[in-house]
């Protein structure tokens, strides 16, 4: 008897313990894992791992099916890293959000600033989850103080490398 | 009164010189640059070229390569391995080149070989050196261990000059030229490779072969 009152004692402790873990605000704000986008006042706010990863503003949103939003009009927006601090911000005319991996894509007259760097290109995509884009068309790339001009571009901003292919030209 | 107006009128006049010398100090080499593929270091700012590198300096050389890295803060290319450089009526290869664009510097480390070629693109001499050293501006290239043969002629030397508007070689020490039956050792001697004339100069040794 003595050991199953001890028992009831431990198990309610539990109980409350976990009723109280679950409720607290801390437990409410755990940082979601994977991609989510919220649609809020205009803007496409992309999170990523809990944290917000871009915010993207269009003329018009309309979301077409259940994985894509397709938007009208002019975009613009900035992407941000791990720390919340600015990484690059875009530019173009129309594009779409995909709803499931949050990347997105600019259909034209794309335009990408970064540290260092400036792209215009025709189309842009933009790989959320490795912080990578890949521009296509023809290319106008500014790094420092110099110009190239190619094809195609691939940057990953996390290993900080641009990859320039499509008969790239270097005017310095 | 007078003198602070004479003192104006030299500042007038020296302020302007100073910024166009300034302006001269700090002038790099122009141009293209072409590759296959082009993959730029954000961190080190360094730019590696690969595939069917060339570069095209403005007023000056074309260069062709394997690959290319650009050292864009200190405007340095280096080109490793086999490299081709060619300019007015010169075919340059060699191996390991490095040009500075600040200094209008471009060097070639090992194995150098020269074609000069006369108006109809024939080859008019042949040169082989250890090391390159051509200055864009002045068109001089500094050389080392050469040896120029030309229709008959073959002259060696420690090191020399090639002043490539002139079409002239200006050979010093240990100058060794042989012509037919004719040796000539000197400290220095000077070869147009346009009009085939030679010149010893320093103490001259003649050494002819009687038949």
């Amino acid at each position: 008897m003595k050991y199953l009152t001890v028992i009831a004692i431990i198990l309610c402790i539990s109980l409350i313990g976990w009723w109280l873990w679950r409720s607290s605000p801390e437990r409410e704000e755990e940082p979601a894992t994977g991609p989510k986008l919220l649609i809020e006042g205009g803007e496409i706010v992309g999170m990523y791992e809990g944290r917000k990863s871009f915010v993207l503003k269009a003329d018009r949103f309309k979301a077409e099916t259940e994985t894509t939003a397709i938007i009208d009009g002019k975009i613009e927006g900035n992407v941000f890293d791990e720390k919340g601090e600015l990484l690059v911000s875009f530019e173009g005319i129309g594009g779409e959000v995909n709803l499931v991996t949050s990347d997105f894509r600019i259909y034209s007259k794309g335009k990408i600033r970064g540290k260092d760097f400036e792209v215009f290109a025709d189309t842009l995509n933009w790989e959320n989850r490795n912080s990578i884009f890949e521009a296509n068309g023809n290319i106008e790339v500014r790094i420092a103080s110099y110009k190239v001009r190619c094809r195609n571009i691939r940057a990953d901003l996390i290993a900080q490398r641009i990859e320039l292919s499509g008969n790239p030209v270097l005017e310095f | 009164m007078r003198k602070l107006i004479i003192l104006t009128l030299c500042l007038v006049l020296f302020i302007p010189t100073v910024i166009y010398a300034q302006k001269q100090q700090t002038t790099t080499q122009s141009g293209k640059l072409y590759g296959d593929k082009f993959i730029y270091d954000m961190k080190s700012k360094l730019l590696k070229v690969e595939g069917n590198v060339r570069v095209e300096l403005k007023d000056g050389p074309k260069i062709w390569g394997n690959k290319l890295d650009f050292d864009q803060d200190k405007q340095i290319m280096v080109v490793p391995g086999a490299v081709r450089v060619e300019m007015e009526r010169l075919k340059i290869t060699g191996t390991d080149m490095e040009a500075a664009l600040n200094n209008n510097k471009i060097v070639i480390k090992k194995d150098v070989k020269i074609l000069s070629l006369d108006e109809k693109g024939n080859v008019s001499a042949t040169i082989t050196c250890s090391k390159l050293d051509y200055n864009t501006n002045t068109k001089e290239a500094k050389v080392e261990q050469v040896t120029v043969e030309q229709e008959g002629t073959k002259a060696s030397a420690n090191s020399g000059i090639f002043l490539i508007d002139k079409e002239e070689f200006r050979l010093t020490g240990n100058v060794i030229i042989s012509r037919e039956d004719i040796t000539l050792k000197s400290s220095e001697a000077v070869l147009n490779t346009k009009t085939q004339v030679l010149e010893a100069t320093g103490s001259v040794e003649a050494e002819f072969q009687v038949k």
